[in-house]
C-alpha cells in the first residue's frame, strides 16, 4: 500500500467494531474470504472515516473505497455502470484468487486493468438514434373520401 | 425475360389454373346438387364452396410448381448471386427478441449460432442483440446471468448485447423498433430470430453476402425447419413440415418471386429500409381489430413492397430451424394470437398503396382462419339439406301435373368423383415431398428408410385428417370470439415439452365430442351412407380427447422414435448448430439459478448484482417507472426489514426495484449489515 492508497498501510486492530462481520461478508461477496476478507476489512476500519459501529454505513463506506479502486484500475472517469461492469469482470474472472491482496491495493497490479477491461461485460453499445416514423395504413377510399370532403367545403360561385 | 414478366407468366400459370379448377369443381358440385333444381341455399352452398375450394386448388398448383424447381434445381430468377468467397463488409446485427422465455434454451441457441458464425470467419461482420420484453423479474435476472455467462464462454464482450424494455409497448415489433430507433443505423442488415430459432452460420452469411449483391433487396425469408421436439404431436408436426414443406416453401416461391411475404423470424432485412417503411401505426379503435399490429411481419413485408423494396422467400438456404408447440392445447393457444392478428389484416388490406400479391399474402392469411367456419357452415348447410330431403318429400311434378312424376336421382358417381378428386388435391402436394424423399437416397435415410418413410407419412396422414376436424371448431371458436371483440392478449409461448391432462382434455374437447356425436347421430339417422362419407370428421371429432391426451406425450414420441417413425433428417444426423444448441440447453442450465426469486438474487449474490447493474443503464426507459409501484415495494420492504423474500413484492413491484440501482445497491448493503 503506498501513498496513494486512501487506507492506512496495516489493518487496524478490529476488535470490538461492531462492523467487522458486515465487511468481511461484504469481501467475501468479491471473493476475499478467510484472512484476505478480515485483511481488508481491517484496512477498511483503519480508515478514520470509517464507520466501526455501523455495519451499514461500514459496507457503503467500503463499497465506496472499492469503487474507487475500480475507477483507478479503469484508469478514467468511469460511469457506475462501467464501474459495476469492472466488478462483475473481476468476480468472472475469479480475482480474488487469481490475483491474490489486489483488491484495494494501490498502484494496481500491472495488467490487472487491461485483463478486467478485455472481460467487462457491456450492455449495449453506443446509440445512433435513429427515426422510424408510423406508416400510414389509410384505406384506399380515404383519398377518395377526403377529396369528396374538400370539394364539400369548397367555397360555391357565391361564396 | 424482366423479373416483372417471369412473374406475370408464373403467375398466370398458377392462378389460371386455381381458377380452372375451382370453376370446374363449383361446376360439378353444381351437377351434383341440382337433382331438384337448384334454391337460394344451394346457390350459397356452391359460393362457399367455391370460396374454400379455391385455397386448395392454389396449393395443388403451387406445390406442384414447386415439386418440379425442386426436381429440376431451378433458382429464382431476377436475384444476383453473390460469389461464395465475397468479402463481408456490410454489418448485421442478429436479433433474438425474448419475452418470458427459458433463458437457457435461448442461451444456448445464441451459443450455437455464435459458434456456427465463428467457424465461417465472419464474426467481425456480426453482433448479437438479446432484445428482452420479459415482464417476469425472475426470468428478467436469469437471462442477465446467463447473458454474462454467454460473454464470458465465448469472449462476447462487446459482440453480444443485451437490452430490456421497461415498457413494452407494440409487444415483438415494438421491441424490434426500439432496436432500430437506438441502434438500426450502426447495422446494414439484421437477422430477426425467435427465442427457439438456430441459424447455421454459413446461412447466415450467405444471406448478408445476398443482401449485398442485391441492394433492391429488403428481405430475405429463410423457411425455417420444425426440429427439437419430443411429443408425438410435434414430431409428427415436425415430420410433416420436413417432408412436404419444402414442396410447399417452393412452391409460393415460384410464383411470389420478388414479392414474398415475412414470416416473423429467421429471415434478413435491411435496416434502412425497414426503419424507412415498417413503422408500424396502432390501428385506431380496440383491440381485437384495433390496436397494436399483431402478426406484424405480413403488414411489414406489405410496407417493404410499397416502398418498392423486394421481399424473397428462399427455400434453397436451407440452415434455418425453428421449434414448434408440443401438443394440440399449445397448438391451438397460438393459432388464438395468430387468428387475431390475421384477422386485424382485414384492415391492413385495403391500405392504399399496397401491391397486389401483398393484398393476396394478407388475404390468404385471413382466410387461413376463415376457412374453418366456412367450411363448417357447408358441411352443416349439406346436412340440413340431406335432412331435408329426408324429411320433406321431393317435389315429383315440379313444373305441372303430369302422368310421370320427376323422380329425383342423386348423381353418386359425380359426387364420388368430386370428393376424390377433392382429397385428392389435398394429398398430392404431401405425395410430391415423398416422391422427392424417396428419389433421394441420403435424404429418405434421413427419415428412417423407404419403407418406414412411407409408413410415417401414412399415419401423418391419418393423424392430420382426424385432427383437422377439432381444429376446424378451434377456429371457427376463436373467429366468434374475436368477432365478439374479445382479446387475446400476449401469453408466454409453451417451448417445452409439454402434457395434457385428461381432466384438461376433456374440459377442452367437450364440446367437440359432443358436436361429432350429434353430428354423427344426424347423419346415420338421414343415411347410413351419408354417415360413412363423414366418419373422419365424426371419429376425429368423438376421439379429440383421448387424441390430444396420447399425442401429448413424450413418452409415444420417443416410442415412435425407438420404431424410427417420424424421424426427420436433422435428427439422424443433425448439424452442428442443432448438435450444440441442444447440447449446450444443459450447460446453461447449470449455470443459472434456476427457480429462485430474482430479485432476492440480485440483493444477495454479488455476481449477479453487479451484472444487474452493469446493465440497468442499457434499458430502455430505464429511469421512468412507476412512483406508486416503487413506494409501495419501499413500504412493504421497510415493513419487512429482513428483505425481498419477506415483503411479499408482486412481480410488478419486484420489477420496480429491479429499475432502481440506489435502491438495490441500499438493500445489498443492509443485507450484508444484517446477515448473521
Amino acid at each position: 500500500m503506498d501513498n496513494m492508497s486512501p487506507l492506512a498501510a496495516e489493518p487496524a486492530a478490529t476488535c470490538g467494531a461492531a462492523a467487522e462481520p458486515a465487511l468481511v461478508r461484504f469481501f467475501a461477496g468479491l471473493g476475499c474470504d478467510g484472512a484476505e476478507g478480515r485483511r481488508l476489512a481491517g484496512l477498511v476500519l483503519g480508515d478514520r472515516a470509517a464507520p466501526r459501529h455501523d455495519p451499514a454505513a461500514a459496507v457503503a463506506h467500503a463499497d465506496a473505497l472499492v469503487r474507487a479502486w475500480f475507477t483507478v484500475l479503469l484508469g478514467r472517469a468511469a460511469a457506475p455502470a462501467e464501474i459495476s461492469a469492472a466488478r462483475a469482470a473481476f468476480l468472472m474472472l475469479d480475482g480474488a484468487r487469481r490475483w491474490p491482496g489486489a483488491l484495494l491495493a494501490l498502484p494496481p497490479l500491472p495488467g490487472l486493468g487491461e485483463a478486467l477491461c478485455a472481460t467487462c461485460p457491456l450492455g449495449v453499445p453506443p446509440a445512433v438514434p435513429g427515426a422510424m416514423l408510423d406508416q400510414p395504413l389509410d384505406p384506399v377510399w380515404s383519398s377518395g373520401r377526403a377529396r369528396v370532403r374538400r370539394l364539400a367545403r369548397r367555397p360555391g360561385p357565391n361564396g | 425475360m424482366s423479373l416483372f414478366w417471369e412473374a406475370l407468366g408464373r403467375r398466370t400459370a398458377i392462378f389460371g389454373a386455381t381458377g380452372a379448377s375451382t370453376a370446374i369443381a363449383t361446376g360439378e358440385l353444381h351437377q351434383v346438387l341440382r337433382v331438384s333444381g337448384t334454391t337460394w341455399v344451394e346457390v350459397g352452398l356452391l359460393a362457399l364452396f367455391a370460396v374454400n375450394f379455391v385455397w386448395v386448388a392454389l396449393s395443388f398448383w403451387a406445390s406442384l410448381a414447386g415439386f418440379f424447381v425442386l426436381r429440376w434445381r431451378l433458382g429464382p430468377p431476377g436475384l444476383a448471386r453473390p460469389r461464395p468467397d465475397a468479402p463481408l463488409t456490410a454489418r448485421t446485427a442478429v436479433l433474438v427478441p425474448v419475452y418470458n422465455e427459458d433463458p437457457a434454451c435461448v442461451y444456448a441457441n445464441l451459443e450455437a449460432i455464435y459458434r456456427s458464425v465463428t467457424a465461417t470467419g465472419h464474426l467481425d461482420a456480426f453482433d448479437f442483440f438479446v432484445l428482452s420484453d420479459t415482464t417476469d423479474p425472475d426470468v428478467w435476472v436469469a437471462e442477465e446471468l446467463g447473458w454474462a455467462a454467454l460473454c464470458r464462454r465465448l469472449g462476447g464482450q462487446g459482440r453480444v448485447f443485451y437490452r430490456k424494455r421497461r415498457r413494452n409497448s407494440g409487444r415483438k415489433a415494438g421491441n424490434i423498433a426500439d432496436f432500430c430507433r437506438r441502434w438500426g443505423r450502426r447495422y446494414e442488415t439484421m437477422v430477426v430470430l425467435d427465442a427457439d430459432s438456430v441459424m447455421d452460420g454459413e446461412t447466415l452469411v450467405t444471406m448478408a453476402r445476398l443482401m449485398a449483391v442485391n441492394p433492391d433487396v429488403g428481405l430475405i425469408q429463410s423457411p425455417p425447419v420444425i426440429i427439437g421436439r419430443h411429443t408425438l404431436f410435434a414430431r409428427l408436426h415436425q415430420f410433416a413440415s420436413r417432408l412436404y414443406g419444402p414442396v410447399f416453401a417452393a412452391g409460393q416461391a415460384f410464383w411470389q418471386l420478388g414479392d414474398g411475404n415475412f414470416w416473423g423470424h429467421n429471415a434478413i432485412i435491411r435496416t434502412r429500409a425497414f426503419m424507412d417503411a415498417c413503422g408500424l401505426p396502432e390501428l385506431p379503435g380496440r383491440a381485437p381489430f384495433g390496436g397494436h399490429i399483431l402478426s406484424h411481419d405480413f403488414v411489414e413485408a406489405a410496407l417493404l413492397r410499397r416502398a418498392g423494396w423486394r421481399v424473397w422467400l428462399l427455400p434453397e438456404l436451407g440452415g434455418s430451424y425453428e421449434e414448434t408447440p408440443p401438443t394440440m392445447l399449445d397448438f391451438a393457444k397460438r393459432d388464438r394470437r395468430w387468428c387475431q392478428g390475421n384477422l386485424q389484416h382485414l384492415r391492413v388490406l385495403v391500405a392504399r398503396g399496397l401491391h397486389p400479391i401483398s393484398r393476396l399474402h394478407l388475404a390468404m392469411g385471413v382466410m387461413s382462419y376463415l376457412s374453418s367456419p366456412l367450411w363448417l357452415v357447408f358441411l352443416t348447410c349439406g346436412l340440413l339439406m340431406a335432412v331435408h330431403a329426408q324429411v320433406f318429400a321431393p317435389p315429383y311434378f315440379p313444373h305441372h301435373e303430369t302422368l310421370f312424376p320427376v323422380w329425383p336421382t342423386l348423381d353418386v358417381a359425380r359426387a364420388a368423383t368430386l370428393f376424390a378428386v377433392t382429397m385428392g388435391m389435398l394429398a398430392v402436394p404431401k405425395l410430391l415431398g415423398l416422391a422427392l424423399a424417396l428419389g433421394d437416397a441420403r435424404l429418405v435415410r434421413g427419415f428412417g428408410g423407404r419403407v418406414r418413410t412411407v409408413v410415417s407419412m401414412l399415419l401423418e396422414m391419418v393423424f392430420s385428417a382426424l385432427v383437422a376436424p377439432v381444429m376446424m371448431l378451434f377456429h371457427t371458436r376463436f373467429v366468434v370470439d374475436i368477432l365478439r371483440g374479445r382479446d387475446a392478449g400476449w401469453m408466454k409461448q409453451r417451448r417445452d415439452d409439454g402434457s395434457v391432462t385428461v381432466g384438461e382434455a376433456v374440459a377442452r374437447h367437450a364440446g367437440h365430442t359432443l358436436f361429432g356425436a350429434a353430428l354423427g347421430a344426424t347423419a346415420w339417422t338421414v343415411s347410413p351412407v351419408l354417415f360413412w362419407w363423414l366418419s373422419p370428421l365424426v371419429i376425429g371429432l368423438i376421439l379429440a380427447a383421448p387424441l390430444n391426451v396420447l399425442s401429448a406425450r413424450a413418452g409415444a414420441g420417443a416410442w415412435a422414435r425407438r420404431r424410427r417413425l417420424f424421424v426427420i433428417p436433422e435428427e439422424a444426423d443433425p448439424p452442428l448448430a442443432l448438435y450444440r444448441a441442444n447440447t449446450l440447453t444443459e450447460t446453461y442450465r447449470g449455470l443459472m439459478p434456476g427457480t429462485v426469486d430474482g430479485l432476492s438474487l440480485v440483493i444477495t449474490d454479488p455476481l449477479a448484482h453487479a451484472v444487474h447493474l452493469t446493465l440497468l443503464p442499457g434499458h430502455s426507459d430505464a429511469a421512468a417507472g412507476d412512483p406508486d409501484t416503487l413506494a409501495a415495494a419501499r413500504d412493504k420492504l421497510a415493513a419487512a426489514g429482513h428483505g425481498p423474500e419477506a415483503a411479499g413484492l408482486s412481480p410488478a413491484e419486484a420489477t420496480a426495484v429491479l429499475f432502481d440501482a440506489d435502491l438495490l445497491t441500499e438493500l445489498r448493503h443492509a443485507r450484508l449489515a444484517a446477515a448473521a
